[in-house]
C-alpha cells in the first residue's frame, strides 16, 4: 500500500485543500501536507532493497480486465530518486511561493498537489495505459499554473506548452495500443503491463525506417524527446519557463523534464533495444548539439530566466547523451544528472523568483553590483551557479563527469563535442553572474526608493535544503548511486533481453539469509 | 600520531578555517579573521611537517603514506576513493603550500588590514589551500581534478575580490573560463586514460605505463598526455592559454604571490611530474611540452620587458619561469622541474610580497614610472627584493641559479632536448635578467619619481617577517640540489634533491652524463649573459634613463607589438569570442525564433488556413449546402462504382 | 406471422409509455382551457415518462429479442443507445425548462414534441427493417424541425429550422432511394435478411451496392459527416441551446445505432471502394471539424464543429465494426464513445445554456472571461467537459478515444487511428481556448439564474460522471460488449 499512498496522498490533500474554508491557513496546511508526503516517501528509501534490480513494493490489480490494463505500481532503482526528488521539491516550492503567489491560493495548491500525484504516478506506474494517464494528466495542472499565475505572455506560453507536449505523446498512445496487440499475439492475452512489453521480441530491420521496431521506437521517443526537450523540439521550454510563475518553473525544470528522460530509460531503451542501439548516434547527436546549442543561446539571453531555461536545454542534452551511451557510467550519470538538474536549476529558478519579487525585473542589464547589496543571496546564488557549471564537490560534477566518461567510452567523437559544454556552461553562467552581481550597481540595485533587502528567514530556509543536497550529492555520490546501481547494471547488461522481476516483500531478506548459510 | 588523523588535519584544517571565516563573512576585522586563517594553515603546516618527517623516516623503497577516507565514486570499473598520498613529490608540494601559505596568510593580515571584506578574503584563501592540498595529495587524477577545479574557483573569487570594479570581475571570469578550456582537455585526457587503462589512480597508471615509447601521435598515451598537458597550459599559464594570468593581477597582491606565483600555477608541472612514467613514454607529447615551454619562456619574457605595472612585470615573469618548468618536463628533467618549482615558489612569492609591500607603501600605486628610489624608504623590502632578484636572474649561489642551471643542462644534454631549446632557455634567462633589473632599477634605485602627496613608509612587521623568511629561503633554497659537478669541487656536497625524488622519477632513456667542461661552459654562458644583460639594464634605467625611450622610438613597430602583448587578447576576442557571441545571437534569432518557432506557427497556420477555407464554404446558403451533399453523393458513388 | 403478440407489445412498451406520457402535458393544458400549467409540473411529467420508458427498455429488452416480424430489435445497441437518447432527452428538457428561449407559453407543446421525437428515436434505435428505419428517422426529425421553429428566438432559429428541414428532406430522399434500390435488388428491406450476405451482394449486384451506398450517405448526413455536415453549425447555432444539446447527442446516438446496423451487414468487407470512401470521409470529417472549430468565436458553433469532428472519430469505430470479423468490439467502442460523448457535450451545452441570459443572446467564447472567479464550480465543470472532449486522461473522453483507436488498431486501421490522434491535437487547441478565457482572462462573465438551479446540478452531475466513468470505464465497456453478444 505504500506506493499507492505515496502516489495518491497528494490527491487527497488536493481535495482537502479544495474544500478548506479558511484561505489564510491554506499555505500552512499545504506545507504541512507536503512535508508529510516527503516523510512518507523517505520511508520508501528505508524499505528499498538496493541489492536487487527487481521491482519492489509492487501493487498490482487488474483495472480494465478486457484489455489487460492494470493498476500497477512498483519501484526500482531508477524511479526511487525521482520520486524522492518530486516529494523533496514540493515543500520547498510551497515555501518559496509563500508570498509570490498571492491570488487564488487555493487553486494554486490544488494544482500543485494534483501535479504531484501525476508526476509520482508517471515515475511509479508500470502499466502502459496507467502510465499514460498520469503522463497526460500532468499537463493539466501545469497548464493552469502557467496560464493563471504566469507572466504577461502566459497564455501564449501555456498553450504552446500544452499543445507541444500533447502532440508529442499522441503517437505514443497508438504505439502503446499496438504493443498491446503484440502482447496478445505473443501470449494470447492482451496486456498493457510493461513487464509483458519487455518480454516482446519486436522484429527489427536495420536499414528500414518503416519497420516495426523502428516506428514504435520513434513514436515513443518523440513523446519523450519533446518533454525533455531536445533540440530542435525545445522551443516551448524557454517560453514556458519565462512565463511560468516561480513554482511552475521549478516543477517544470525540476521534475517534469525528467519525465522525458525517465521515459527514455524506462521505456524506449529497454523496449526497443535494437532500434535504440541503431539510432543511438542520432540521439547522441541531438544530445551533443543540444548541449552546445543550449549553452550558446543561453549566453546571449537578456532575460535571466530565459538564460536558465536555455541552460536546461543544454543540461538535458547531457542526460540524453549519457543514456544513449548504454554503459553504467553514462546511465548512472544520466540518472544523477536528472536529480542534479532538478535541484540546481530548481534552486536557480527559486532565486530568480526571489529577486524578481524584489525588483519585478529579470533583465540582466538592469542589475549589477548585487553582491554588495545582497551578500547572503549572492552566496546562495553562487553556490548554485557552481553546481550548475559542474564544479567538483557539487552534485553537477558527478553527473557531468559520468556522462562524459560514458560517452567517451561509447562514442568518443560525441564526447569531444560535448566537452565544450563544460566551457560554455561556465561562460554563460559566470558572465550572467558577473553582469548581475559584480561591477557597479545597476539601475534597479541603485534605486534608492526601493532598497533591496537580503534574504529573510523563510527564504534562507528554502535555500538551505537545496544547498545541502548540492554538497551532499557532490561529496557522497555513492550514498545515492548505490541504490540505483543494481537497476542500472541490469539495464546496461541485459539491454537486449531486458526483464524486470517482481520482488516479493521479504523475499530479498530470505535470499540474503539463504546466501549467508 | 595516526597518519589518517594527520592527513585529515592537513586537509581539513584549512577547510574548517574557511567555514569559520565563511560564516563570519560580514565581519570587517582583518586581525581576527587573519589569525583564524593563519592558525588553520599553520596547523596544516605542522601536520604536514610531521607527516613528511615520518616519510623521511621510512625506508626508501616504501616511502609512501596513503590514507583512504571513504569510497567517493564507485561505478562499474571506476573506483575512485577519497584517498590521499604523501610521497616524495607531494611531500615537497604540501610543505611549499602550507609553508609559503602560512607566511602569506600572515602577510595578508597586515596587507588587508583596512579592507572591509577581510573575513571573506581569508575564507577564500583558506579554501584555496584546502583545494590545493586536495590537488597535490589526491591519489587519483579525479581527486586531483577536484582540487584542480577548486583552486581555479578560488583564483576566480580572489581575482575578482574587489568585485565592484567591473574590470576586476571580468579578470576573474577570464581566468576561470580560460582554465575551463584547459579543464575540458584535462577531462578528455582522463577519459582516454581511463578507457585505456581502466583506472585513474596515479600509482596504477604509472605501473601500467607502457615500457616502450609510443611513436604514434594518435596513441592512447600520446593523446592522453597531450590532453592533460593542454589542461596544464590552462592552469599553469602556458601558450596559448596564458592570457588570464597577467589579468589575474587584479586580485590582492598576496593572492598573486600565493596562487599566481607559488602554488596554483605550478599545478600543471606537478601533474606532469606525477605522471612522469606515462609522459616519458610519449615522446611526441614531450616534444610539444618542451617547445611550448621554451616558447613561453621567451615570449613572456619579451612582454615583461615592456610593461610598466609592477605586478604585470612579475606576472609575465611568472609565465616565463613556468615555461622553464615545462621545458624541463619536456626534456625529461622532471626532478629539475620540481626543483625550479620550489625555488621559484620562494623567490617569486618573495617578489610579489615585496611588490605588495611597495604598493602598500605607495598607496595602491602600481606604475613603476611613478616609483624610483624607494630603497631608502623601504629598506627591508628592498633587501629582500634584492635577494629575490639575484635568485631569479640565476646568480650563484642563490636558489634560482641551481634550478635554472639544472634545467638548462638537461635541455642541452637530454636526448629529448636540443641546443636550440637550450638557446631559447638562455635567451630567456638573459631577458629575465634585463627586465628584472629594469624592475629593480625603476622601483628601488635611481631618482625618485614618487608624487609629492605620497609618503612611502616601510610595511609593518607582519609583512616584513614573511619577506625576510622568504628572502632567506631564496638564498639557501637551492642548496639542496647542488649539481654533482659543483658538489664535487665544493667538497662532495650530495645532491639531496635528486636522491630524494629518485624513486618516483623515471630516468631519461638514452641519457648520457655530461662532461664537466661542457657543463661549466653552459653554466658560464647563461650566468655571463645574464650579468651582461643586467648590466645593460642597470645602465639604461639608472645611469641613462632616457636611452630606453630612444631605443623604443627607433624600433617602434616592434616595441608596440611587444608592448601590446602581441595583440593576443585582441586576436582572441576578434577571432573567437566575438564571433562566437555573434553566432549565438544569430542562431537564437534565426534558428530558434525565426525557424523552429515559425515552423510551429506554420503548422498552426496550416490548420487555421484550412479552417478558414472551410468557414468560407459555410455561407449559410441552403442551396449551396445541398450542392455539397449532391457533390458528395456523386463523388462517392462514382468512386464506389469503379470496382 | 402478422399477428401482434404480447411479446411485441412488451418490447415496444418503452415507446408506448413515452408516447402516452408525452400526451399528459398538452392534455392538461387543453383541460385547463389552453392555460399552461406550471412548467415544473410539465417537466416532471416528462421526466417521469422518460424514467418509465427507460425502465421498460432495460427490463424487456435483451439480446436477440425482435418484435413485429423482425422489424424491431431490442439488443444491446438498442438498450444502450436508447438509454443515451432518453438520457439526453431528459437533460435537454431540463435545460429547456430553464432556458429563456424555450421556457414559457408553449412549454407543454415543446415537451410534447421533444418526447415525440424521442419516441421516433427509440424506433430508429431499434429498427432493423430499412423502412422502419426511415419511419423512425422521420418521426424523430419532424418534431425537431418544429421544436426549432417554435423557439422564442428571432430569425436565426426559424432559418435554422428551415435549413434543417430542407436538407434533412434531401437526405431522407437519398436514404429512401437507397432503400428502394436495396429492395429492388434483394426483394426485402430487412437488414437481418441480408446480414452477412451483403459482402457478397455488393460484389454481385451493382444495384445493391448503390442502394447501400445511398443509405450510408443518408446516415452520413444525419451524423454530420463532412461534406454532408454543412447544416450542423448553422442549425446548432441557430437552434435554442437545449435543442442543440438534444440534437447533438440523442440524434447522433440513434443515427449511429442505425448506421451500425447497416454496417454490421459486412457490406464493407465486400467493397474496397466503399471501405476507402468511408475512410476518407472519416479523415476529412476529422480535419474539417477540427480545423473549422479553431476559428469559431461562437461557443455553440465551436461545439457544433467539435461534434462534426467527433463524428469523424466515431466513423472510425463504425468502419472498424464494418470490416471486423468481430464487429462487436468496434460497435462497443462506438457505443461507449457515444455514451461518453453525450455526457461531455450535454455538459458543455448546459454551460452555454446557462450563459444565455435572454432570448437572442449570442454567446461568444470571449464572454466566458472571468467565469472562473465568479462561478468556480461551473468553470471547473466546463473544464472537465472540454478536457474530456479533447481526450485528456483520466476523463472518460480519453477512454472513449482509447477504445475506438484500440479497435481500429486491432483491425489494422492504423493509419485511421493515427489520423485520429493527430487531428485530436488540433482539437486540443480549440478546446483549450474557453479554458484560457475562463481562467486566464479578466472579464465579467454573467450567468442567468441562481447558483443552484437544475441546469447547474445537471452540469455538476455530468462532470462528476465524466471523471468517475474514467475510472470505471473498463467494466462499463465490458458490459456494453457483453450486451452485444
Amino acid at each position: 500500500m505504500i506506493l499507492s499512498s505515496v502516489v495518491f496522498l497528494p490527491l487527497l490533500f488536493a481535495l482537502i485543500v479544495a474544500v478548506w474554508p479558511k484561505t489564510s491557513s491554506i499555505r500552512h496546511l499545504a506545507f504541512g501536507f507536503s512535508i508529510i508526503e516527503f516523510l512518507l516517501s523517505l520511508r520508501l528509501v528505508q524499505l528499498f532493497d538496493s541489492n536487487t534490480a527487481g521491482l519492489q513494493m509492487v501493487e498490482k490489480h487488474l483495472w480494465i480486465e478486457r484489455f489487460g490494463i492494470s493498476y500497477f505500481l512498483g519501484i526500482d532503482g531508477i524511479s526511487l530518486w525521482l520520486v524522492l526528488l518530486t516529494t523533496f521539491l514540493t515543500p520547498i516550492i510551497i515555501l518559496a511561493s509563500w508570498t509570490s503567489i498571492s491570488e487564488r491560493i487555493k487553486g494554486f495548491h490544488v494544482s500543485l498537489f494534483v501535479l504531484q500525484t501525476a508526476m509520482l504516478g508517471t515515475f511509479l506506474a508500470f502499466d502502459a495505459i496507467f502510465f499514460y494517464v498520469f503522463w497526460e494528466l500532468s499537463l493539466v495542472p501545469m497548464y493552469f499554473m502557467i496560464g493563471i499565475w504566469g507572466g504577461a505572455r502566459r497564455i501564449y506560453a501555456t498553450v504552446k506548452f500544452f499543445i507541444y507536449t500533447f502532440a508529442g505523446s499522441v503517437l505514443m498512445l497508438i504505439a502503446i495500443i499496438y504493443m498491446m496487440y503484440l502482447t496478445q499475439e505473443a501470449t494470447g492475452a492482451m496486456s498493457a503491463n510493461l513487464l509483458d512489453f519487455y518480454k516482446l521480441k519486436i522484429p527489427f530491420v536495420g536499414g528500414a525506417f518503416f519497420s516495426l521496431q523502428t516506428l514504435l521506437f520513434f513514436a515513443f521517443a518523440l513523446a519523450f524527446a519533446i518533454k525533455v526537450p531536445v533540440f530542435p523540439l525545445h522551443t516551448w521550454l524557454p517560453d514556458a519557463h519565462v512565463e511560468a510563475p516561480t513554482p511552475g518553473s521549478v516543477i517544470l525544470a525540476g521534475v517534469m523534464l525528467k519525465m522525458g528522460t525517465y521515459g527514455f530509460m524506462r521505456w524506449v531503451i529497454p523496449l526497443f533495444p535494437e532500434a535504440s542501439e541503431y539510432w543511438a548516434w542520432l540521439f547522441m547527436l541531438i544530445g551533443a548539439v543540444g548541449i552546445i546549442y543550449g549553452a550558446l543561446v543561453a549566453m546571449v539571453q537578456p532575460d535571466v530566466k530565459k538564460l536558465v531555461a536555455y541552460s536546461s536545454v543544454s543540461h538535458m542534452g547531457y542526460i540524453l547523451l549519457g543514456l544513449f551511451a548504454f554503459n553504467s557510467y553514462g546511465m548512472s550519470g544520466g540518472l544523477y544528472q536528472m536529480l542534479n538538474h532538478g535541484i540546481s536549476t530548481g534552486a536557480l529558478f527559486i532565486m530568480i523568483g526571489m529577486i524578481y519579487e524584489r525588483t519585478h525585473s529579470r533583465e540582466i542589464a538592469k542589475y549589477g553590483g548585487l553582491a554588495g547589496v545582497l551578500p547572503l543571496f549572492t552566496i546562495f546564488f553562487f553556490i548554485v551557479t557552481l553546481s550548475s557549471i559542474a564544479l567538483p564537490l557539487t552534485n553537477g560534477f558527478i553527473g557531468e563527469f559520468l556522462i562524459l566518461l560514458g560517452t567517451y567510452q561509447a562514442q568518443p567523437v560525441f564526447a569531444y563535442f560535448a566537452v565544450t559544454g563544460v566551457i560554455f556552461g561556465a561562460v554563460y553562467m559566470l558572465w550572467m553572474f558577473k553582469r548581475m552581481f559584480f561591477g557597479a550597481k545597476g539601475e534597479l540595485v541603485a534605486d534608492e526608493h526601493h532598497p533591496l533587502f537580503d534574504l529573510n528567514f523563510r527564504e534562507v530556509a528554502v535555500m538551505i535544503p537545496l544547498v545541502l543536497m548540492i554538497f551532499w550529492m557532490g561529496i557522497f555520490p555513492n550514498h545515492f548511486l548505490d541504490y540505483s546501481k543494481a537497476s542500472i547494471d541490469n539495464l546496461v547488461n541485459n539491454r537486449t533481453n531486458y526483464n524486470l522481476t517482481i520482488v516479493e516483500p521479504g523475499a530479498a531478506e530470505i535470499m540474503h539469509a539463504q546466501g549467508e548459510k | 600520531m595516526n597518519h589518517s588523523l594527520l592527513m585529515a588535519l592537513v586537509i581539513l584544517s584549512p577547510l574548517i578555517g574557511f567555514l569559520i571565516n565563511g560564516f563570519r563573512y560580514k565581519r570587517h576585522s582583518a586581525n581576527v579573521a587573519g589569525v583564524i586563517a593563519t592558525i588553520a594553515i599553520a596547523i596544516s603546516f605542522v601536520s604536514s611537517a610531521i607527516l613528511v618527517t615520518d616519510l623521511i623516516a621510512m625506508p626508501e623503497e616504501s616511502r609512501r603514506i596513503a590514507v583512504k577516507f571513504f569510497e567517493w565514486l564507485v561505478i562499474d570499473r571506476l573506483k575512485i576513493d577519497a584517498g590521499f598520498v604523501v610521497d616524495q613529490i607531494s611531500a615537497v608540494m604540501i610543505l611549499i603550500i602550507t609553508g609559503v601559505g602560512t607566511l602569506i596568510h600572515m602577510y595578508s593580515i597586515g596587507y588587508m588590514h583596512h579592507d572591509k571584506g577581510a573575513a571573506k578574503y581569508f575564507a577564500y584563501l583558506n579554501l584555496f589551500i584546502f583545494n590545493m592540498l586536495l590537488l597535490v595529495l589526491g591519489d587519483s587524477l579525479l581527486v586531483m581534478f577536484v582540487g584542480w577545479e577548486g583552486v581555479g574557483l578560488c583564483s576566480y573569487l580572489l581575482i575578482g575580490f574587489w568585485f565592484t570594479d567591473s574590470e576586476k570581475a571580468a579578470a576573474g571570469m577570464k581566468a576561470f573560463i580560460t582554465n575551463r578550456v584547459g579543464d575540458a582537455a584535462f577531462l578528455l585526457g582522463m577519459f582516454l586514460l581511463f578507457v585505456t587503462y581502466g583506472t585513474l589512480n596515479f600509482s596504477e597508471l604509472n605501473a601500467l605505463a607502457p615500457t616502450v615509447a609510443e611513436s604514434s601521435w594518435l596513441g592512447a598515451v600520446t593523446l592522453g598526455t597531450l590532453f592533460l598537458f593542454i589542461g596544464a597550459t590552462g592552469k599553469s599559464a602556458q601558450i596559448p592559454l596564458y592570457v588570464w594570468l597577467p589579468d589575474a593581477m587584479a586580485g590582492p597582491t598576496p593572492v598573486s604571490a600565493l596562487i599566481h606565483a607559488a602554488t596554483m600555477v605550478t599545478a600543471g608541472v606537478y601533474m606532469i611530474v606525477r605522471l612522469n612514467p606515462l609522459f616519458i613514454m610519449a615522446p611526441n607529447t614531450m616534444m610539444v611540452i618542451a617547445i611550448i615551454g621554451a616558447a613561453t619562456v621567451v615570449f613572456a619574457a619579451t612582454i615583461g620587458m615592456t610593461q610598466w605595472d609592477i605586478k604585470k612585470i612579475l606576472a609575465y615573469s611568472t609565465v616565463s619561469q613556468l615555461g622553464y618548468m615545462f621545458l624541463a618536463c619536456g626534456v625529461g628533467a622532471f626532478g629539475a622541474a620540481m626543483f625550479h618549482l620550489m625555488t621559484h615558489a620562494f623567490f617569486k612569492a618573495l617578489m610579489f610580497l615585496g611588490s605588495g609591500s611597495v604598493i602598500h607603501a605607495m598607496h595602491e600605486e602600481q606604475d613603476v614610472r611613478k616609483m624610483g628610489g624607494l630603497k631608502k624608504y623601504l629598506p627591508i623590502t628592498h633587501i629582500t627584493f634584492f635577494l629575490g632578484w639575484l635568485a631569479i636572474i640565476g646568480m650563484p649561489p642563490f636558489a634560482g641559479f641551481f634550478s635554472k642551471d639544472e634545467i638548462l643542462a638537461y635541455t642541452f644534454n637530454s636526448p629529448m632536448g636540443s641546443p636550440i631549446l637550450w638557446a631559447a632557455g638562455v635567451l630567456g634567462a638573459t631577458l629575465t635578467a634585463f627586465y628584472m633589473t629594469r624592475l629593480m632599477a625603476l622601483t628601488f634605485w635611481g631618482k625618485s619619481r614618487v608624487s609629492k602627496d605620497v609618503h612611502p613608509h616601510e610595511s609593518p612587521a607582519l609583512m616584513t617577517i614573511p619577506l625576510i623568511t622568504l628572502g632567506v629561503l631564496s638564498v639557501i633554497g637551492g642548496w639542496i640540489g647542488v649539481p654533482h659537478v659543483l658538489g664535487e669541487y665544493l667538497g662532495h656536497i650530495p645532491n639531496v634533491w635528486e636522491h630524494w625524488l629518485h624513486p618516483l622519477i623515471k630516468g631519461i632513456p638514452g641519457w648520457q652524463t655530461l662532461d664537466h667542461a661542457t657543463e661549466f661552459a653552459l653554466m658560464g654562458t647563461s650566468v655571463g649573459l645574464a650579468l651582461i644583460s643586467a648590466g645593460i639594464a642597470y645602465h639604461f634605467y639608472v645611469k641613462a634613463p632616457d636611452a630606453p625611450k630612444k631605443i623604443a622610438e627607433k624600433i617602434k613597430p616592434i616595441y608596440n607589438l611587444v608592448y601590446n602583448k602581441y595583440f593576443v587578447d585582441e586576436v582572441y576576442f576578434g577571432a573567437i569570442i566575438n564571433p562566437l557571441v555573434n553566432l549565438s545571437r544569430n542562431i537564437w534569432y534565426y534558428i530558434d525564433v525565426n525557424f523552429i518557432d515559425k515552423m510551429t506557427y506554420l503548422a498552426g497556420d496550416l490548420a487555421r488556413g484550412m479552417g478558414s477555407v472551410i468557414r468560407s464554404s459555410q455561407t449559410g446558403n441552403v442551396q449551396q449546402y445541398a450542392m455539397y451533399i449532391g457533390i458528395g453523393v456523386v463523388v462517392a458513388l462514382s468512386f464506389v462504382i469503379m470496382r | 406471422m402478422n399477428t401482434v403478440t404480447l411479446s411485441d407489445i412488451l418490447l415496444i412498451s418503452p415507446m408506448i409509455a413515452l408516447f402516452l406520457t408525452s400526451l399528459i402535458p398538452i392534455t392538461v393544458k387543453v383541460l385547463r382551457g389552453n392555460r399552461e400549467q406550471h412548467s415544473l409540473a410539465t417537466l416532471s411529467q416528462a421526466l417521469i415518462g422518460i424514467i418509465i420508458s427507460l425502465g421498460l427498455l432495460v427490463i424487456f429488452g435483451g439480446a436477440g429479442k425482435t418484435a413485429f416480424n423482425n422489424g424491431l430489435i431490442f439488443d444491446g445497441v438498442t438498450q444502450w443507445l436508447g438509454a443515451v437518447a432518453l438520457g439526453s432527452a431528459a437533460v435537454g428538457m431540463i435545460m429547456m425548462y430553464e432556458n429563456p428561449a424555450t421556457v414559457g407559453k408553449q412549454f407543454s407543446e415543446l415537451i410534447f414534441l421533444a418526447m415525440s421525437s424521442a419516441v421516433g428515436m427509440l424506433i430508429l434505435v431499434a429498427a432493423v427493417d430499412l423502412l422502419v428505419v426511415f419511419i423512425g428517422l422521420e418521426m424523430m426529425s419532424l418534431p425537431l424541425y418544429l421544436m426549432i421553429a417554435m423557439s422564442h428566438e428571432g430569425k436565426l432559429s426559424k432559418e435554422a429550422a428551415l435549413k434543417y428541414f430542407l436538407l434533412g428532406s434531401f437526405a431522407s430522399a437519398i436514404l429512401l432511394y437507397g432503400v428502394a434500390l436495396i429492395f429492388g435488388s434483394t426483394g426485402g428491406t430487412n437488414i437481418l435478411a441480408f446480414m452477412g450476405d451483403a459482402a457478397e451482394l455488393v460484389q454481385t449486384s451493382r444495384l445493391f451496392l448503390f442502394g447501400i451506398t445511398f443509405v450510408i450517405l443518408g446516415f452520413c448526413f444525419k451524423v454530420s459527416i463532412a461534406p454532408f455536415h454543412a447544416w450542423t453549425p448553422d442549425v446548432y447555432q441557430g437552434a435554442p441551446t437545449p435543442h442543440s444539446a438534444f440534437m447533438a447527442t440523442a440524434v447522433k446516438a440513434v443515427s449511429f445505432a442505425a448506421f451500425l446496423r447497416i454496417i454490421a451487414t459486412q457490406a464493407l468487407v465486400g467493397s474496397d471502394h466503399l471501405f476507402d470512401i468511408l475512410q476518407w470521409l472519416a479523415v476529412i470529417t476529422m480535419i474539417v471539424g477540427n480545423t473549422a472549430a479553431i476559428l469559431q468565436n461562437n461557443l455553440k458553433r465551436m461545439i457544433a464543429y467539435s461534434s462534426v469532428a467527433h463524428s469523424g472519430y466515431l466513423l472510425i469505430g463504425v468502419i472498424t465494426a464494418g470490416v471486423s470479423q468481430n464487429s462487436i468490439f468496434g460497435a462497443s467502442s462506438v457505443i461507449f464513445y457515444l455514451l461518453s460523448y453525450a455526457f461531455m457535450t450535454l455538459g458543455a451545452f448546459a454551460i452555454a445554456s446557462m450563459m444565455e441570459r435572454s432570448e437572442n443572446h449570442i454567446i461568444n467564447i470571449d464572454d466566458l472571461a472571468g467565469l472562473a472567479k465568479k462561478r468556480p464550480m461551473l468553470s471547473l465543470c466546463m473544464t472537465v467537459f472540454l478536457l474530456s472532449l479533447a481526450g485528456i486522461p483520466p476523463t472518460v473522453g480519453f477512454f472513449g478515444k482509447f477504445y475506438l483507436f484500440n479497435a481500429a488498431v486491432g483491425e489494422g486501421l492504423l493509419w485511421l487511428a493515427i489520423w485520429g490522434v493527430v487531428s485530436s491535437v488540433i482539437g486540443v487547441y480549440y478546446y483549450l481556448r474557453p479554458i484560457v478565457v475562463m481562467y486566464m482572462k479578466e472579464g465579467e462573465a454573467e450567468i442567468a439564474g441562481h447558483s443552484l438551479n437544475a441546469t447547474t446540478i445537471t452540469a455538476v452531475v455530468m462532470a462528476l460522471a465524466i471523471v468517475l466513468m474514467g475510472f470505471v470505464s473498463g467494466p462499463i465497456f465490458s458490459a456494453v460488449e457483453k450486451s452485444l453478444f
